[in-house]
């Protein structure tokens, strides 16, 4: 499957590099313009947080190339190879773009001081990464989910039919997580929270025990990806339309 | 080495009379080597198949032999070459001898219209 | 001896059209057969339903005596009509990707085609003539030790002088006991090259011959069998 990935890379290269140049220059246009230390903090992970988007976007769009392409349907690999190369791309650039966030971190600190992090920042953002990793796997396999629906009906709107998948398993999930758990627990609730609120008020109170990941919300979340994927793997074998 | 195919005949008959022809009048020599089955597909452009059964016919005709482990020969027997002479030949007296009887010429009539034109072309 | 191929009572519907239909014939190894028909009657959906980009709405392919699937895909070299490169790649890149997922790639008879063809390692594939897009498709797909392969339309769209290297190509590297199945509309060029015949027609299968014995018993060329078949068409 590593050849895979290698050949899903390949193909968007450029695009990929580039996502990460630019996103340094970005950095270096914040840290010199910005002057309020919160103010920098929020656009330093707002850029990160975009950035993040349009790899995911690529990825996506790698997905939708894997299932079109003659060559790439002709590869005697398993369908489930196929559906997990762009997830296991995208992982991979996230895991590079949370690398140049951490180098970025330590040009920083290494420039002023550490009085402007929080108590415990490691560990926190330490889980916040996992989280973040376990959240972006989870929506860009929703959104791939939902591609394959809108691609294996021969309708005239299937653009739109695979849209309102999204949304209506997105909010069935919801729904369900909700009524099962507390929703401080909801581990894909909280790595969303972290890129929205401002922590840096709010970090320096709270105990580690409560960023301990839970254990059945994120059961039953691991559920829900399996299920996923092994929808998507379905739906692909069936769809095998040209 | 070009021969002009003709679709609708079989090809492998138009190989093997093109490669007797060229044994007939010399251009292939008793116990030359002749070209390997690839080599002359090649040069064709035709399938290879086509050219191995070629070759197996000449075979069956005796016309062509393969010694093992080094490729097919013009068979060395002149018997055999003069049969084939004489076969082509027949051929070729058989359509004229029609075409001129379609021409309402008969027996002493054709041999005197052959004998009158080898004159003339001795003369040119 | 075991047939390559065998194709059981094949029929593709795409909502009310069919594609294909009760499609039935067998191939033995050795053989160069060519698919013809028309536009339309069929010659590509049959390949890319051996080849396993579709499947049939009922009946049976068999590939070696096993179903279609990756195992299959792995023995299978096809060439369709559309290219089987990504803009992105250059020629080393696209022999790359056959080496790197198929086992039966052979690297020496990839280098001689290329020679053959003309075509440079470093050229890239955007910026390929279609003459010479079609070379490379074909070194690609005959690049392969494989059982089956299948050429859609390989001639098709290429002017004359391509044409002609195309089909040097196809005979100066054939192995003597592949089996490829060609379809093509285009039948005098190529006819020299087939052992069997299958036409194709709406669909249907009308004949499936060997050449030279049209040739013997009818006096005709394929393509002029071919232009009575299709008259209507």
């Amino acid at each position: 499957m590593l050849k895979l990935v290698k050949y899903d890379f390949r193909r968007d290269r450029d695009k990929f590099l580039a996502v990460f140049v630019i996103t340094i220059l970005v950095q270096f246009v914040i840290g010199f313009t910005v002057r309020s230390d919160q103010e920098m903090f929020m656009m330093n992970v707002t850029s990160y947080a975009v950035a993040g988007v349009v790899l995911l976007f690529f990825s996506l769009r790698t997905f939708g190339q894997n299932l079109r392409l003659f060559n790439r349907r002709l590869v005697p690999v398993p369908v489930l190879y196929t559906v997990l190369s762009p997830v296991m791309l995208f992982l991979g650039s996230l895991l590079g773009l949370f690398l140049v966030a951490y180098i970025h971190l330590a040009v920083d600190i290494m420039m002023f001081s550490t009085s402007f992090l929080p108590e415990k920042f490691w560990l926190i953002s330490a889980y916040t990464v996992l989280i973040v990793f376990w959240a972006s796997a989870y929506s860009m396999l929703l959104v791939m989910f939902s591609m394959t629906v809108a691609m294996s009906v021969r309708v005239k709107g299937r653009v739109w039919i695979g849209i309102a998948v999204f949304f209506v398993i997105q909010y069935i999930i919801s729904l369900l997580e909700s009524s099962m758990f507390d929703h401080k627990n909801i581990t894909l609730e909280r790595a969303f929270r972290f890129e929205v609120t401002d922590e840096a008020a709010k970090l320096n109170d709270i105990e580690i025990s409560q960023y301990v990941l839970g254990l059945l919300p994120t059961l039953f979340e691991a559920v829900i990806i399996t299920i996923l994927v092994f929808a998507i793997v379905k739906l692909v074998k069936k769809r095998v339309e040209s | 080495m070009t021969i002009e195919f003709d679709n609708n005949l079989p090809i492998y008959i138009q190989i093997m009379n093109y490669i007797k022809g060229e044994i007939v009048t010399g251009k292939l020599k008793p116990g030359d080597k002749i070209l390997s089955v690839r080599e002359l597909a090649n040069e064709l452009q035709i399938n290879p198949n086509t050219v191995q059964r070629t070759f197996q016919e000449l075979e069956r005709e005796e016309i062509v032999e393969t010694r093992r482990g080094m490729g097919r020969y013009v068979t060395s027997n002149e018997g055999t070459i003069l049969t084939i002479k004489k076969e082509m030949a027949k051929d070729v007296l058989d359509r004229f001898i029609r075409g001129m009887q379609d021409l309402g010429f008969q027996g002493e009539d054709i041999l005197a219209a052959v004998a009158e034109s080898i004159r003339n072309k001795d003369g040119e | 001896m075991e047939n390559i191929l065998e194709i059981h009572d094949v029929t593709k519907k795409y909502r009310s059209k069919h594609a294909l239909r009760g499609v039935s014939f067998n191939l033995s190894a050795g053989k160069i057969t060519g698919l013809l028909g028309s536009n339309g009657s069929g010659k590509s959906t049959l390949m890319k339903i051996i080849a396993g980009l579709t499947q049939p709405t009922s009946g049976r392919v068999s590939i070696i005596g096993g179903a279609v699937g990756i195992d299959s895909k792995a023995v299978v070299s096809f060439m369709p009509d559309k290219p089987l490169t990504e803009s992105w790649m250059n020629v080393k890149d696209a022999l790359k990707f056959q080496s790197d997922f198929y086992p039966d790639f052979d690297q020496t008879k990839a280098s001689r085609m290329l020679e053959f063809m003309k075509l440079r390692a470093q050229d890239k594939v955007k910026d390929l003539s279609k003459g010479m897009n079609e070379r490379l498709q074909l070194t690609l797909a005959l690049s392969r030790r494989a059982s089956l392969y299948l050429l859609d339309e390989p001639i098709g769209g290429v002017d004359p002088v391509a044409r002609t290297k195309i089909l040097n190509a196809l005979v100066e590297f054939y192995e003597e006991d592949s089996t490829i199945l060609l379809s093509t509309h285009l039948v005098s060029d190529i006819e020299r090259i087939f052992d069997d015949v299958i036409f194709i027609k709406e669909g249907e299968i009308v004949m499936h011959t060997a050449v030279e014995d049209i040739r013997m018993r009818q006096g005709k060329s394929i393509d002029e069998l071919f232009r009575e078949v299709y008259a209507e068409c």
